[in-house]
């Protein structure tokens, strides 16, 4: 079987699974001996590609009365939907490990039940099992700072994991990379100017304004760089966590990146190009990165889990590093030196102490092409093949800071402001930073506000389509402020972390965190997920139900 | 069966079509132009946005019948001599794209909007751009590429 994929568009999760009518299509290809086209409807594409999420979170937090917290309970129920697919179960689990968030505590519980329903199948969605921690953990940093009536910036710093550079345990019993929490946090305050923000947030409380402002923090870590084929095997998942990378430089001195990835629109053949180009000295102009065809690159893992970079980027490195070592070899042959006195600098080796002696990667290329005399023994060609396997995941975290204005009257909630300070380690190509943290964040505010699969009573999806699934337009998000820190990873040469899925995994909770913080002064305390104009409306005419009730029967003070 | 003549990308093209095909479907199945997308079944996503006579529409909205004797312009008709139009041009700087199923309908509404109003803020161009859905971009880069866009035609206007 042959699988040619190039440049499949956005896939989020869902495009790693083989679903029925793909193979029906190759059965009924195979019986009717002709081909077989197979196109999938948006309505279709709604009703049968798995979902995301679908969990009943219950989060208990243990603390003392300064805010350090002691401990952490996690119960989950996680809807399988009506079939298992590829990492139906796996999600939920997976998120066991960052349920304790950037935080230090002692103990950890975490319990999930997974259920099957009647309803489509869920299954990884970008941020997947991290999102949904990071929403639990960062809604009951807040619920537990409303209760020590502290503020919510400061019981975050207060239970931080001081700064770290290797393998460090979390309270899950992971192991995290590196990381530098609090500067991260204090670079989102400052950019935020989250003093300033109280201060005007106290202003429109004490003015009883209608649009009332509401400032939430996001604070996570996601595992990235999926994975370490070990802990895959560990956790029963029927696949190795490698990325393969072949280099070949050509005869006419030109480079071609064979990757195992799969880019979905995230940029692989620039930021590809771009390692090859840096590790050998070349120009990227002179590098092709060829993928998406089983023909051309027959051994990879795919784009899952922000691992593109972290995993593959690594391979293309250390296949280059072997490329690089291969014709440094040939060099000291071609120069008549010894290998040990080679030096390679901006794509030239030369010999120690006469830099006017050298010659280019590019003539090395031309020259092991050509095999008329290379050192004795050696294969012709200047090829070299390297299978990454990390050794741990990868830790990106960060800080969102949104602020929310939310109108009483309507329910309507609005985002003037969005900081997002992520480290990813040292960046590639920050222009691709960018983007996945532009689209990540507004998948995350997309499920803050406004997506929503919603079912009748016998199972019957009733948003089947983009006009009953609210997808967010331009005038429906805002513009972001951006920063980052670059702590490097210990997991791979480079301290590469990965980026795909930070965005949406920060943003939800910061986003639900400031639409419940613009309205607890008027005792609301919980909205779920999607808070719409009427879920909002209904909390506060709910919460004010409540005060008057409170004030008639004069318990108020009990509440 | 009817009988059509339509220009699309300054060709001239005749077919019989049944009336109950879609523009957007005659584009693509007909003349095999690739770079109309369809990106739902409602008419919600603007990947299928084409200009009729200059202006923007959802070529999943309208029926080929009703595009006879029109002009058609999709993405594939936007660069002149072999140069990219600046719109395109734009997207590509500013990434405002990032698996590009999006882009051809984001790219012509913008032409549309930007012969409308030359002179955008930010705020109009995400209003102006509502009829048309991002999964990938979170609309930031679209919107400064529509404004680099803007800029430069203002420089060029200023220029000449
Ligand atoms: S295909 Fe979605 S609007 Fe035309
Ligand atoms: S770039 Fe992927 S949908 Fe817009």
């Amino acid at each position: 079987m042959r699988v040619v994929a190039p440049d499949v568009g956005g896939g989020f999760g869902s495009k790693l699974n083989v679903y029925a009518e793909e193979a029906l299509a190759l059965a009924l290809a195979r019986r009717l001996d002709r081909p077989v086209k197979w196109v999938e409807e948006r309505s279709e594409n709604h009703l049968a590609t798995t979902h995301g999420r679908g969990q009943v979170q219950y989060i208990e937090l243990a603390a003392t009365a300064e805010g350090k917290i002691l401990g952490m309970k996690v119960k989950l129920v996680a809807d399988m939907g009506a079939y298992l697919q590829l990492l139906t179960p796996g999600i939920a689990i997976f998120g066991s490990f960052t349920y304790p968030g950037l935080y230090n505590f002692d103990a950890y519980s975490f319990e999930c039940v997974g259920v099957f329903t009647n309803l489509t199948p869920t299954d990884a969605y970008r941020g997947a099992g991290r999102s949904e921690a990071a929403y639990a953990h960062e809604r009951a940093m807040d619920a537990l700072a409303r209760e020590l009536e502290m503020d919510p910036a400061e019981l975050r710093l207060r239970n931080l994991i001081p700064p770290f550079t290797g393998p460090t345990a979390n309270p899950a019993g992971v192991m995290y990379d590196s990381g530098d929490y609090e500067a991260c946090m204090r670079k989102a305050l400052e950019l935020a100017d989250y003093e300033g923000l109280r201060a005007e947030q106290r202003r429109r409380r004490e003015s009883g304004s209608v649009r009332q402002l509401g400032i939430g923090i996001g604070n996570f870590t996601e595992s990235g760089g999926l994975s370490p084929s070990k802990v895959a095997a560990g956790v029963r998942l029927q696949s190795g966590g490698w990325e393969a990378a072949t280099v070949r430089m050509l005869a006419s001195g030109k480079v071609e990146v064979v990757t195992g990835t799969s880019p979905h629109g995230q940029g692989h053949e620039t930021a590809w190009a771009q390692i090859a180009a840096d590790s050998l000295g070349v120009s990227p102009d002179d590098v092709e990165v060829l993928h998406g065809d089983t023909a051309v690159a027959p051994l990879g893992r795919d784009t899952y889990g922000s691992r593109s970079l972290a995993v593959g980027g690594v391979a293309v490195h250390l296949a280059c590093g072997k490329v690089v070592e291969k014709a440094k070899k040939i060099a000291a042959h071609m120069l008549e030196a010894a290998e040990g006195d080679i030096e390679f600098a901006g794509g030239r080796f030369s010999v120690a102490g006469s830099p006017e002696r050298g010659v280019t990667i590019q003539e090395v290329a031309t020259a092991a092409s050509l095999a008329a005399d290379l050192p004795e023994g050696m294969e012709p060609g200047l090829h070299e093949s390297h299978v990454f396997d990390p050794p741990n995941f990868t830790w990106p975290y960060g800080t969102h800071i949104c602020v929310v204005e939310v109108d009483t009257e309507t329910g309507k909630v609005t985002i003037p402001k969005y900081v997002a300070v992520d480290d990813c380690g040292p960046v590639v190509h920050p222009a691709i930073v960018e983007g996945q943290l532009h689209g990540g964040i507004t998948q995350g505010i997309a499920q803050a506000l406004y997506e929503k699969a919603i079912y009748d009573e016998s199972g019957n999806l009733l948003t089947g389509t983009l006009v009953d699934y609210l997808i967010p337009g331009a005038p429906d998000v805002p513009s972001f402020i951006l920063d980052r820190t670059e702590v490097p990873s210990s997991t791979n040469p480079m301290g590469w972390k990965g980026i795909g899925e930070s965005g949406t995994i920060g943003s939800s909770p910061a986003v639900i965190n400031a639409v419940i913080d613009a309205l607890s002064h008027l005792g609301v305390r919980h909205i779920d997920m999607p808070a719409t104009p009427m879920r909002v409306w209904q909390a506060i005419q709910e919460a004010r139900g409540r005060e008057a009730g409170e004030r008639t029967s004069g318990h108020s003070a009990q509440s | 069966m009817r009988r059509i003549g339509v220009t699309v990308d300054g060709v001239r093209y005749e077919h019989e079509v049944e009336p109950r095909l879609l523009l957007v479907h005659y584009l693509r199945e007909v003349l095999g132009i690739g770079g109309v997308h369809v990106g739902c079944d409602t008419s919600n996503c603007g990947a299928c946005t084409v200009l009729m006579d200059g202006e923007s529409v959802k070529s999943c909205t309208i029926l080929a019948v009703q595009a006879d004797n029109h002009e058609i312009t999709t993405v594939q008709g936007l660069a002149r001599d072999g140069e990219w139009h600046p719109v395109q041009r734009a997207f590509h700087e500013a990434h405002g794209l990032q698996c590009g199923y999006c882009t051809p309908g984001m790219i012509m509404a913008s032409v549309s909007l930007l012969k409308e109003n030359p002179d955008p803020s930010e705020e109009e161009i995400r209003e102006g751009l509502e009829g048309n859905l991002c999964r990938c971009t979170g609309y930031e880069n679209i919107v400064k590429a529509v404004r680099m866009a803007a800029e430069r035609s203002g420089e060029r206007a200023a220029a000449s």
